[in-house]
C-alpha cells in the first residue's frame, strides 16, 4: 500500500466492488474480455514443461484429465446471470477472511508463535 | 457462432498438444536472423506446437544511456511506455492487456530497455499494434508520470529495507564507482525525485528507434510473417542518438575494502565481490565451471558443503559471475547468524585460496560439466525463456548457433584452465566485502580479514 493510506479504505473499496458486481452484474464487454483472457492464459499455461504438468495434474485432481477437453467450451457458456448467481452465493460476509500484513515498527518480525491477530469480518 | 467455434478449436489444440509426438532434433536451437531496413535486427524461432507467439522488442536505451544525476530515468521511461499513447489511455491499455491474457510488459536493464508480449495467434495483429503504439508513440501523461514516480519511490524505500538489496547497492557503488554498473538501474530516491516529466520525452526521442532495436519472435510464426508485421508498424521509427562507446572504467580498488551497514537484525547478509571478466571473454567457460565447483553448484559446491553442511554456519551460500557486455563481477553471497558471520567469511576465504592453490579433481570437473551441459536444455522450455536466451546472445554479438558452441566450449575445459580461472578471476586483493547486520555481534575484524585476504 502507498504510504499514508488506510487499510480500512482499501477494504471498503474492495467490498464496494463486490457489492456492485452483485447489484449490477457485468457488461457483455467485461464478460467477453474475461473469457478471452482466461482462454489465453489457459493456453499460455502450457508454454513450459512445468506448466503442462501442472495443468494435467490439476485436471486429474479435479476428476480426470479429459476435463481439459470440456474446460474451454464450458467457460464459453457462462452468462452474466451465472456470474451474479455465483457471486451472491460465495462472496458473502460469512465466508470472508481478511489477512492484513503489517510491518513491525522496529523492523523486526513478531516473535514466532505470536502472529498478529487476524481480522475476520465473520466474527462481527 | 463464431465465439463457440474459436473456443472449440482452442480446446482441440489443448489436448492435441499433449498427444503430439516429440519432433526429432538436430541442432540444439535453430533460428533465423536478418537485418531490417532502417538498421533493426529481426530474429525468429519458429515453433508451431502451440498457437502462441512471444514477442520481445529490445532497444539500446538502458540505464547506461542516462546521466548519474538522473539515475532511474531509463527505467522510468520504460515503465511509463504503457501508461498512455497518442491514441490510448493507460486504462485502454490495461483493458486490452486483460483481453490478451497478460499483455505488454516493459522495463529497462543496464544496456537495453524494451517491451514484450505473449499473445495467442488470433490476437497477433492486435498485440503488434499495441507494441508499436507504446514504443513509438508514448505521451507520458503528467498524471501517470506522477503516479509512476510515486510507485517507484515506494519500491525504492521498500528495497532499502531488504538487507540483500542494501548490501548489493553498497558493493556495486564501491566496486564500479561512476561506471553504470556501479549504480542501480532503478536509481535512488534523490535521483528519481529529480526526474522531470519532459526528461522522459527527451530520453525516448533520443534512444528509442529502429537502428537501436532487436525484434525477437518465438512461436507459431514464420520469418516472412514476422517481417511483414514489423515493417508495417515500425518503418520510419527514428532515434536521434547513436551507439554509445563503452563507459570508461576507473582502476579496480586495491586491497579488501569494507562496506558495513549496522542494522538491528538477527542475521548478517554478506556479499564478497570483485570485478571480473565480461561475458564474451574466451575464459568465461572455464570460469563458469570453476564457480560451479567453488560456490555456484548448490549442494555440489565446496563452500556450501563446508560452511553449511559440515559446520552449519549459514542459511544461504552461493556465488556467481555476473558477466555483462563491458565488464562484470564475481560475487559470493552469504546469509548467517550475526555470531557466525566471521567464521563463515574466514572459511569461504579458505576455500577460495584452496581452489587457487590446489585446483579441482577430475571427478569435480566431470560433475560440473555434466550438470552445466545437462541442465542447459531444461532452462529453455518456455517461449519466454527461449526468447530471453535469443535476445541475450544477440545482444552479446554471439552467432545464432551459439548454443552448440557454448556446450562444446564447456566440454573442452581442462582442469588447468579451471585453476587458472580461479587465480585470475577471483581477486581477494581487489575485492569489496559488504556486510549488513548487527555489526557488534558479527565481530568483524578488518585488519585480520585484510591480512587473510592477501593473495599469495
Amino acid at each position: 500500500m502507498a504510504p499514508g493510506k488506510k487499510v480500512e479504505d482499501v477494504e471498503a473499496v474492495i467490498q464496494d466492488e463486490i457489492d456492485k458486481l452483485i447489484r449490477k452484474g457485468v457488461s457483455r464487454e467485461e464478460l467477453d474480455r474475461a473469457l478471452r483472457s482466461i482462454e489465453a492464459q489457459t493456453v499460455f499455461s502450457m508454454d513450459s514443461h512445468f506448466g503442462r504438468a501442472m495443468l494435467l495434474g490439476r485436471a486429474a485432481i479435479a476428476g480426470n484429465v479429459r476435463l481439459l477437453e470440456t474446460y474451454l467450451p464450458s467457460l464459453a457458456k457462462v452468462t452474466g446471470r451465472d456470474i451474479v448467481r455465483v457471486a451472491k452465493k460465495y462472496l458473502t460476509p460469512d465466508r470472508k477472511t481478511t489477512a492484513i500484513l503489517i510491518p513491525a515498527k522496529d523492523g523486526k518480525s513478531p516473535a514466532p508463535g505470536q502472529p498478529p491477530k487476524p481480522k475476520t469480518s465473520g466474527d462481527k | 457462432m463464431r465465439t463457440q467455434k474459436r473456443t472449440i478449436s482452442l480446446a482441440f489444440s489443448l489436448l492435441a498438444f499433449f498427444s503430439l509426438a516429440t519432433a526429432s532434433r538436430g541442432a540444439l536451437l535453430t533460428m533465423e536472423r536478418e537485418e531490417l531496413p532502417g538498421g533493426g535486427i529481426l530474429i525468429v524461432k519458429n515453433s508451431p506446437q502451440l498457437p502462441i507467439v512471444t514477442i520481445r522488442v529490445s532497444v539500446r536505451a538502458g540505464s547506461r544511456h542516462e546521466t548519474p544525476q538522473l539515475a532511474g530515468l531509463a527505467s522510468m521511461t520504460a515503465a511509463s511506455l504503457a501508461r498512455g499513447t497518442a491514441g490510448r489511455s493507460a486504462s485502454d491499455i490495461e483493458k486490452l492487456n486483460d483481453r490478451l491474457g497478460g499483455g505488454v510488459e516493459a522495463g529497462a536493464g543496464r544496456d537495453f530497455a524494451g517491451a514484450s508480449l505473449r499473445v495467442l495467434v488470433r490476437d497477433l495483429e492486435q498485440g503488434m499494434d499495441l507494441l508499436a503504439d507504446i514504443l513509438r508513440r508514448p505521451v507520458f501523461p503528467q498524471k501517470e508520470f506522477t503516479k509512476t514516480q510515486r510507485r517507484i519511490l515506494g519500491g525504492l524505500i521498500r528495497r532499502m529495507e531488504r538487507p540483500g538489496s542494501l548490501a548489493d547497492e553498497k558493493m556495486r557503488g564501491r566496486l564500479f564507482g561512476e561506471h553504470p554498473y556501479g549504480r542501480l538501474t532503478s536509481g535512488t530516491p534523490e535521483t528519481v525525485k529529480a526526474i522531470r516529466h519532459q526528461d522522459l520525452t527527451v530520453f525516448h526521442r533520443k534512444w528509442y528507434g529502429m537502428k537501436n532495436a532487436i525484434f525477437v519472435f518465438v512461436g507459431d510464426i514464420t520469418l516472412a510473417r514476422a517481417r511483414e508485421l514489423v515493417l508495417e508498424r515500425f518503418s520510419g521509427w527514428k532515434a536521434e542518438g547513436g551507439q554509445l562507446p563503452p563507459a570508461p572504467l576507473a582502476p579496480a580498488p586495491k586491497g579488501l575494502l569494507f562496506e558495513k551497514v549496522d542494522k538491528p537484525l538477527a542475521q548478517a547478509t554478506i556479499i564478497l565481490a570483485n570485478r571480473s571478466l565480461r561475458r564474451t571473454h574466451p575464459d568465461f567457460y572455464a570460469a563458469r565451471i570453476m564457480n560451479y565447483i567453488l560456490g555456484g553448484g548448490g549442494f555440489d559446491s565446496r563452500i556450501l558443503n563446508n560452511i553449511r553442511e559440515e559446520k552449519g554456519l549459514v542459511y544461504a551460500a552461493y556465488s556467481y559471475f555476473d558477466a555483462g557486455l563491458d565488464s562484470g563481477h564475481w560475487r559470493l553471497f552469504l546469509q548467517t547468524r550475526n555470531e557466525s558471520a566471521r567464521e563463515a567469511i574466514t572459511e569461504s576465504i579458505a576455500e577460495i585460496k584452496r581452489i587457487k592453490k590446489e585446483g579441482v579433481t577430475d571427478k569435480e570437473l566431470a560433475e560440473a560439466k555434466s550438470y552445466i551441459t545437462g541442465n542447459f536444455a531444461t532452462r529453455l522450455t518456455s517461449s519466454s525463456q527461449i526468447s530471453d536466451y535469443i535476445l541475450a546472445i544477440e545482444r552479446l554479438g554471439f552467432p545464432p548457433d551459439y548454443a552448440d558452441k557454448y556446450l562444446a566450449s564447456i566440454r573442452a575445459v581442462t582442469k588447468e584452465q579451471v585453476q587458472a580461472a580461479a587465480r585470475k578471476y577471483i581477486r581477494l586483493d581487489e575485492a569489496v566485502l559488504a556486510i549488513v547486520g548487527n555489526l557488534e555481534k558479527t565481530g568483524i575484524d578488518d585488519v585480520r580479514l585484510s591480512a587473510l585476504s592477501k593473495e599469495e
